[in-house]
């Protein structure tokens, strides 16, 4: 465990908790070092909508006086909060002019979780549009004429640069995992339903995940240990099924690779995601090719289907009140969808389904899928917020996946790979997660960053 | 079936030839199309007799 004098903006949530109820920290001296760090670097950034330093520093006193309590497994945990998401008091302002001045009357119910775990918001994080892909200003903090991915970009730039140790996101297409990807950090997105989303912008009802974005597979577990379970407010969500025993954490993992998404990607992920199969086998992982799995062209084809049609419907009333308020991407989409016909929403569901079975079975005898998280780096900031169609696919079959960061490439911008685990076997995932993340090298810090 | 054409002139009538000519919607409607005309024409029988009719 890092001293309490060892950087306090590098911990992660787990040491951070751990230090905390040892009473070797104190949650006051951590938020106000990490609002000093925020104030220091965030100009060059821009990865905070909000920042909330006085009911981040009650909730730090608050969290001193329970230190200890059984129930706080995070207790005195600074947390970024994704500006789709409700915070009571602070406005969800979604990138949307017209909300920037609305304050949530409550928290969303995953923000009320991991208050209740412990957690004390800093504030809310910069989105992309309605979590669409028109960007932000933010700032990759590896490469800034890079875009840092979207659209949970700011909480995924706040972990990146030592602001928070975790913060939450949210993923339609690719939105956690990407943004992790491009800044160097770990991205998780449970099972679809397993978070429930009350006070959560919608972006497409049957899409959307609530995900988290850490410092290590170990805060990823700490979030969905806090997270997770049926919500009222949000019928999808559930708690999980009893589902057969996932893979032991102590014992190497099966992986099945996924070639067919090698194919797409550039020739330097390509070889980053070889390397660390290579790896992970001389460590005594099974890996194994994955020939015949579900077309990858067809269920981003489905998701994008399924994706504008519901969106159209959420942003049917915002449209006719504020059409001039809506960035130009965005606006062009909901435009187009609208005019998608009935039939492509109900045949993308039925292949929807064909879909799932086929991965499925794909995932047979696996305790993880290994894939690129992106076919590329970051791109170039004005080539937008990067390319969804290795992540879409799991967003749209509501599978648990994982983005594991790995070191700078030859652009000096962060490589990663993606680990898909079976529906409801998040748990499985994350120890296989955890089991590579050990074995695998890691990113470090943004230059200037340290 | 011409995804492109048919989205084309629906958005034509909905928003009107200039509107539909600019580049933001142009694009939009060239990925709109490409995605629906791969909806129409998957097979919904997946591959080796998996049952997945609704």
């Amino acid at each position: 465990m890092p001293a309490p004098s060892a950087a306090l903006h590098r911990l992660t949530a787990a040491e951070v908790s751990a230090l905390i109820a040892a009473r070797a920290l104190s949650p006051v001296e951590l938020v106000r070092s990490l609002l000093a760090r925020v104030e220091a670097t965030e100009p060059g950034l821009r990865a905070w909508e909000t920042i909330d330093a006085e009911r981040a520093l009650a909730g730090a006193r608050a969290a001193e006086r329970t230190v200890g309590a059984p129930s706080a497994p995070l207790a005195g945990v600074p947390l970024g909060v994704k500006d789709v998401i409700d915070v009571a008091g602070l406005p969800t302002g979604c990138g949307f002019e017209p909300f920037r001045a609305r304050p949530a009357a409550t928290d969303a119910g995953v923000v009320a979780r991991l208050r209740r775990a412990g957690a004390t918001v800093l504030g809310k994080t910069t989105t992309t549009q309605f979590a669409f892909r028109d960007p932000p200003s933010t700032r990759n903090p590896w490469r800034e004429d890079c875009s840092p991915g979207g659209s949970s970009t700011g909480s995924a730039v706040a972990v990146a640069a030592g602001h928070v140790p975790l913060a939450l996101g949210t993923q339609t297409s690719g939105s956690v995992l990407r943004p992790a990807a491009f800044n160097g950090v770990t991205g998780f997105k449970p099972t679809f339903g397993r978070v429930g989303r009350r006070g959560v912008f919608p972006s497409a009802w049957s899409l959307d995940h609530v995900g988290v974005l850490a410092r290590s597979v170990e805060d990823c577990r700490l979030f969905l240990a806090a997270a997770e379970g049926p919500d009222p407010g949000d019928p999808a969500s559930t708690a999980p099924p009893t589902i057969p025993p996932g893979p032991d954490a102590a014992l190497p993992p099966r992986l099945g690779l996924l070639v067919a998404a090698l194919d797409g990607a550039s020739a330097e992920v390509r070889e980053h995601v070889l390397e660390a199969a290579r790896r992970l086998e001389a460590e005594g992982a099974r890996v194994e090719e994955v020939g015949s799995a579900p077309s990858l062209e067809l269920m981003q084809a489905v998701q994008q289907v399924t994706m504008q049609c519901e969106m159209v419907d959420v942003h049917r009333r915002l449209r006719a009140l504020h059409p001039d308020a809506y960035r130009p991407a965005l606006r062009a989409y909901l435009e187009v969808g609208a005019e998608l016909p009935g039939w492509a929403y109900v045949r993308a569901q039925r292949l929807r389904r064909r879909l799932a079975l086929e991965m499925d079975r794909a995932l047979d005898g696996h305790d993880a899928l290994l894939l690129p998280t992106c076919v590329g780096v970051a791109p170039p900031s004005a080539a937008g917020t990067g390319d969804p169609s290795l992540q879409a696919p799991f967003s749209l079959l509501g599978l648990p996946a994982l983005s594991l960061p790995g070191q700078p490439g030859r652009e000096r911008l962060p490589l990663a790979i993606q680990l898909v685990g079976r529906r409801w076997d998040d748990l499985g995932l994350l120890a296989v997660a955890a089991w590579c993340e050990e074995r695998l090298p890691r990113p470090g810090s943004p230059p200037g960053l340290d | 079936m011409d995804a492109y054409r048919e989205l084309r002139e629906r958005l034509v009538r909905a928003l009107g030839p200039e509107r539909a000519a600019e580049p933001e919607v142009e694009a939009a409607l060239r990925t709109a199309a490409a995605h629906l005309e791969r909806v129409a024409e998957a097979s919904l029988e997946p591959a080796e007799g998996f049952d997945a009719r609704p």
